[in-house]
């Protein structure tokens, strides 16, 4: 009996030291070959697919040129929940030297010390707020200081589906409607859908016009509503949220009436049956929804998953029929304990600063339609290729985003590929454009304005009165926050 | 004396040896369990925003909570899904694996298709149940819309109406009920069939023999499971995180575990996060020693109490 146990403790010895050798000698290695003698930047990134990988043949240019010449090399890496991973990171000491970012995180990161403020090295840079969209800029700054440069931004509008406009046409008509343009009020948005949203003989909605929704996707940007009616997310004046102003009960009227209008049970049944939003069967491309509140990258979207799409984009509605925008973007931030800072700025920088580039195509393209443009012209569809761009400019366009850019070159938007371009540029240029408020606690306020937003949205509450209640709540995480501050000794907002 | 000596220094290197190899687990628990729970002790009296180093704050945390509506609707979720899941759950595993122990055709394949679902992530699971849940295209809505038509109504949107989450999410809770049921029999299979056998003899019917001999023969299989599903349903999390973000409708599930988390990692609020993952573990530990407790009168151990 001791042989046989003897024989059996040496054998799972023998296993478990031959099984971590292996691992060891053998195992998984990473498979992107860095060049020697190069600074690794890993830069995380919450893009995928082609996105992803438009931004991946970015950085491998930077690798080939200014970082060789300059040792460095950016590592992409691919990061899913990238705030909650970036903060995790940041608070173990071991952050990554360059992170794709939201703009409202800025000032909850900025306030705790998370991040590392840029303003001297752009301006060393000769990097300036007259270079930028303004609207883009400050959302990367709080309390005066820069915390990172705008990479891809966008604004919201409205897609609309050509051929259903068509369709319906006449129908459009006989309600006193364009069918050749896009609702320009609320009133209009809600005429339009009336005459748009189709049923079956059951009465379950097959198609809407539109739906102000919140659940999954197609809800998107949900609580820009105020907005829409001439409102604020954040008081001018104080910077605080107010909810019970007469904006944000004009607007949840509006929702609660749209709710009634269509019925509570078959909207939340309509919305239960839509399909991903990232996919082919997105309930706009199938034609389920006639229109969305959308940004550019929906364009890009379409050209993906349904290119004979015919569409056309628009201003969101609004209460007076005045153009209002919404506006946010994906941004470049060093985190703080970043081991690599000044390798990761010059990274930024090139983005910035470098003269236009000819990003490589041909063979190795990851997918068609990236380093080639497709125009009209009176012969039929043509190709061309795609112009040197500064690589700002280049991401974005490659994006179907908006140049961040102040002037965007010539050759940027003579030759967008996203046919819708120019409404979002018209609409982030607007000067009361408006972004996420610069609060560290915006995040929690808008969730609270979220369980507003269902009740009224799914269950009709009485606006005015959810309204008032949101407002407690929001002055109470509002003490809260303020309270936290105050302990390591900062004021709030 | 030396006998003695002898006695304790062999008694002395079992210990070092069983230490030893223990020791991995041991390790293990310390810096993965013991040394965070420590420390979230002390973070649920800071105000500690994860970045910057805590600052003592005493029990305002505690009064934060108190006064937070969400934690109390957090509270009432998990205490309606717990009371309702667990003793569901626990009655249809007993029932499934009464009939699984009986001479049934098939019975291999009807035990595997019952512990198959265990086996499906979780993620998988959510994506399914959120199609099979769906109001017009569903499948149990399929099912169900004959006897709706009967009673002139349609069968209930169950993830858009606020009446309905909670009851989809306990329907849900009974899809790795397999788990259990495998339990049940390892736990079945152990009663002596003599038992039967006298049980018989005395004139016993079924029901008899099932209440009077079954369940307080597998009473500690059934206490385990029990304490086991304390610990699961009050830290229910992953499957409707993902398919009710935030709760639903009126947040009607949304549960305690969902709320600790939005505040730890969305809020960033870790030092009232660790204040609720106190109160959590104290409710688990609370219902745990009750069911303890309960168990001495009730659970029946074959060679006696352990």
């Amino acid at each position: 009996m001791r042989a046989l146990a003897n024989i059996l403790r040496t054998g799972v010895i023998t296993i478990m030291v031959v099984g971590t050798l292996g691992l060891v000698l053998f195992g998984p290695r990473s498979t992107a070959a860095v060049p020697p003698d190069r600074v690794v930047v890993r830069y995380w990134e919450k893009w995928t697919d082609f996105e992803g990988l438009a931004m991946q043949r970015l950085v491998g240019v930077f690798n080939d040129t200014v970082g060789a010449e300059r040792g460095i090399y950016v590592q992409y890496e691919s990061t899913t929940q990238i705030d909650l991973k970036s903060l995790v990171a940041i608070a173990g000491g071991d952050p990554p030297d360059l992170i794709g970012l939201w703009p409202h995180l800025i000032a909850s990161y900025a306030s705790k010390g998370a991040l590392t403020p840029l303003g001297e090295r752009a301006t060393r840079a000769n990097i300036s707020r007259a270079d930028i969209i303004p609207v883009y800029y400050d959302q990367c700054c709080y309390r005066d200081e820069l915390y990172g440069l705008p990479l891809t931004p966008w604004s919201l509008a409205l897609y609309y589906n050509l051929d259903i406009f068509a369709q319906k046409a006449d129908e459009l008509r006989a309600a006193g409607l364009d069918p050749e343009r896009a609702p320009r009020t609320t009133d209009e948005l809600l005429a339009y859908c009336r005459v748009l949203t189709e049923r079956d003989e059951h009465g379950t909605l097959t198609r809407m016009g539109y739906i102000p929704g919140h659940a999954g996707n197609i809800g998107w940007y949900w609580y820009t509503w105020p907005l829409w009616f001439g409102g604020h997310l954040a008081d001018p004046e104080s910077g605080l949220v107010v909810a019970n102003e007469p904006e944000w009960q004009a607007s949840m009227c509006w929702v609660r009436d749209f709710a009634q209008t269509f019925g509570y049970d078959a909207l939340g049944r309509f919305e239960g049956s839509l399909s991903n939003f990232n996919s082919p069967d997105n309930p706009f491309m199938i034609g389920k929804l006639a229109m969305m509140r959308q940004g550019p990258w929906f364009a890009n979207m379409i050209r993906q998953y349904a290119p004979t799409l015919r569409y056309s984009a628009a201003p969101i509605p609004t209460v007076d029929g005045r153009p209002r925008s919404y506006v946010g973007q994906d941004i470049l931030v060093i985190p703080t304990g970043a081991r690599h800072a000044e390798q990761a700025w010059e990274f930024i920088a090139w983005l910035y600063t470098n003269p236009p580039i000819n990003v490589p195509s041909g063979e190795e393209t990851p997918r068609e339609g990236y380093e080639y443009y497709v125009i009209r012209t009176p012969t039929g569809l043509e190709r061309r290729p795609m112009p040197p761009l500064r690589p700002i400019e280049w991401i974005n366009w490659i994006h179907y985003k908006g140049s961040p850019l102040n002037e965007a070159s010539q050759d940027f938007t003579a030759t967008h590929p996203n046919p819708v371009i120019d409404v979002h540029e018209r609409l982030a240029r607007l000067p009361d454009a408006q972004g996420d408020p610069p609060l560290p606690n915006w995040l929690e306020l808008r969730e609270a304005f979220g369980n507003a937003y269902i009740d009224i949205w799914r269950d009709g509450a009485d606006p005015a009165q959810r309204l008032e209640r949101l407002q407690a709540r929001i002055v109470k995480l509002t003490d809260i926050a303020r309270e936290g501050m105050a302990r390591y000794g900062e004021t709030y907002p | 004396m030396n006998g003695s000596r002898r006695t304790s220094s062999v008694v002395g290197n079992g210990v070092a040896t069983g230490l030893l190899w223990i020791s991995p687990w041991v390790v293990g628990f310390a810096v993965f369990m013991l040394v965070p729970i420590v420390m979230a002790a002390y973070f649920s009296l800071c105000e500690f925003d994860g970045l910057r180093r805590p600052v003592y704050i005493g029990f305002d945390n505690f009064r934060t909570m108190l006064s937070d509506p969400t934690f109390w609707k957090v509270l009432k979720n998990t205490t309606i899904y717990a009371a309702f899941s667990l003793p569901l759950g626990a009655v249809l595993a007993i029932l499934f694996a009464i009939a699984l122990n009986a001479p049934i055709p098939g019975r291999t394949l009807w035990r595997a298709l019952i512990f198959v679902p265990t086996l499906v992530p979780m993620v998988a699971t959510a994506m399914i149940w959120m199609w099979v849940f769906n109001a017009d295209y569903g499948l149990l809505n399929a099912v169900l819309s004959w006897p709706c038509s009967l009673f002139g109504c349609r069968p209930p949107s169950w993830l858009q109406d606020a009446h309905w989450t909670m009851p989809a999410m306990i329907i849900l809770s009974l899809w790795p009920i397999g788990h259990p049921v495998v339990i049940y029999l390892a736990g079945l299979q152990d009663v002596p069939t003599v038992l039967y056998e006298a049980a018989r003899i005395d004139g016993a019917n079924a029901w008899q023999r099932l209440w009077n001999v079954t369940l307080p023969l597998i009473s500690p299989t059934i206490f385990y499971n029990i304490v086991m599903g304390i610990i699961f349903v009050w830290q229910v999390f992953a499957i409707p995180q993902i398919m009710l973000r935030g709760g639903g409708p009126q947040q009607n599930v949304y549960f305690f575990s969902m709320y600790l988390y939005d505040v730890a990692f969305t809020f960033q609020r870790f030092g009232y996060a660790c204040t609720l993952s106190w109160v959590q573990l104290l409710i688990i530990l609370s219902f745990t020693a009750f069911a303890f407790q309960l168990s001495r009168r009730v659970v029946h151990y074959q060679g006696g109490t352990p």
